[in-house]
């Protein structure tokens, strides 16, 4: 009587097998949690209509969640929008502070830059107006004279203008 | 040949690596993805356990629960007030003379331009002249801040009046905000 020969499995039932072995514990607790998932779904369902009830008996009153989201909504727009400006005054004051014998051509505001023009200056009216608008508080001023007209250019930095002592020009 | 991957033996390694590397990494994935959806779960219904809580106890105390919704309409009429559903040009209008008046002010003709749309709000720009002495355009901006409905100033362009060397004139050019309410978000 002979033995039976123990044939060796080929490559492609091997990496079945090896397939099979890691994905079904795997599998298995995938199971377990989809079936988790259905039940906290059906608990959810049975907690909103609870949540509803009581939101029907609040209704006379009022939705304080409604009311707070919509005034947070807005607090959030003017927080960021109504941050004071800073600029506009100390750049106003410059134009009681002309040196002698100048004249204002022109002041332009914007949010970030400030920008004056001076008629009838010279080098020393313009070296005046430099340390006037250093004092006033803006940042990186550049001064340029062409002729008799002098124009200054700055950038309004808010926290340096914050940090200044407040000024009350006549 | 290579005895690894050559022989038959190094073939059914290599298919068992496989098997192995390609069921862990589809098993991990949906269970990952069933995770996923259970985390989910489980922070929706402790939500809604706190808001169960939550509306219980105002719904136990409904005088309080009404204290406190009277105290959230009224900031909520203030935020209202500073960042309006609607321009309303005429209150601006008036709001913009009164001040003009306070202090000295002579005020030009007011124009508008369009509305721009931002997601949450829009703004409208206003443009007009304000003719007077330095003191008195800088008193009426220090108040201008104040004021509601909330606004930015845009531009400033002062120059001398015409006629009166004392006097300037200045050109403003203000940013007005409007709220978008859910409904009005067309932009």
């Amino acid at each position: 009587m002979t033995s039976p020969v123990k044939r060796p499995r080929s490559a492609l039932v091997l990496a079945l097998l090896a397939f099979l072995a890691a994905f079904l514990p795997l599998f298995a607790a995938t199971v377990y949690f989809r079936y988790r998932e259905a039940v906290l779904a059906t608990e959810a369902e049975a907690l909103e209509r609870r949540l509803a009830q009581l939101d029907a008996v609040l209704a006379p009153i009022g939705s304080i969640d409604q009311l707070r989201g919509r005034m947070l909504a807005r607090k959030t727009i003017v927080d960021v929008l109504g941050r004071p400006q800073a600029g506009l005054e100390p750049a106003l004051g410059l134009t009681s502070q002309l040196p002698a014998g100048t004249r204002i051509v022109s002041l332009e505001v914007e949010p970030q830059r400030v920008r004056l023009r001076l008629g009838n200056a010279n080098d020393v009216a313009m070296a005046q107006m430099l340390e006037r608008f250093d004092r006033a508080g803006f940042s990186g001023t550049v001064a340029e004279l062409a002729g008799s007209t002098v124009t200054l250019d700055a950038r309004i930095d808010p926290a340096r203008l914050a940090s200044l002592p407040a000024t009350v020009t006549p | 040949m290579n005895a690894e991957t050559g022989s038959p033996q190094g073939a059914r390694r290599f298919a068992v690596a496989f098997g192995l590397i390609a069921g862990a990494v589809l098993g991990a994935w949906q269970l990952a993805a069933a995770l996923d959806q259970v985390e989910r779960g489980e922070a929706a219904t402790m939500w809604l356990d706190d808001a169960i809580d939550a509306k219980r106890q105002q719904a136990a105390n409904p005088d309080a629960y009404a204290q406190d919704v009277a105290a959230v309409r009224k900031d909520l009429a203030l935020y209202e007030q500073r960042l309006p559903a609607q321009f309303v040009a005429a209150e601006i209008d008036a709001g913009l003379k009164a001040l003009a008046e306070r202090h000295g002010l002579t005020l030009g003709a007011i124009a508008r331009d369009a509305e721009v749309g931002r997601e949450f709000y829009a703004s409208q720009r206003h443009r007009f002249e304000l003719r007077g002495r330095t003191a008195a355009l800088q008193a009426f901006f220090r108040d201008y801040e104040q004021i509601v409905p909330i606004q930015r100033v845009a531009e400033l362009r002062v120059t001398v009046a015409p006629h009166d060397a004392n006097a300037l004139v200045a050109a403003v050019a203000v940013d007005y905000y409007r709220y978008l309410e859910d409904d009005a978000r067309r932009y």
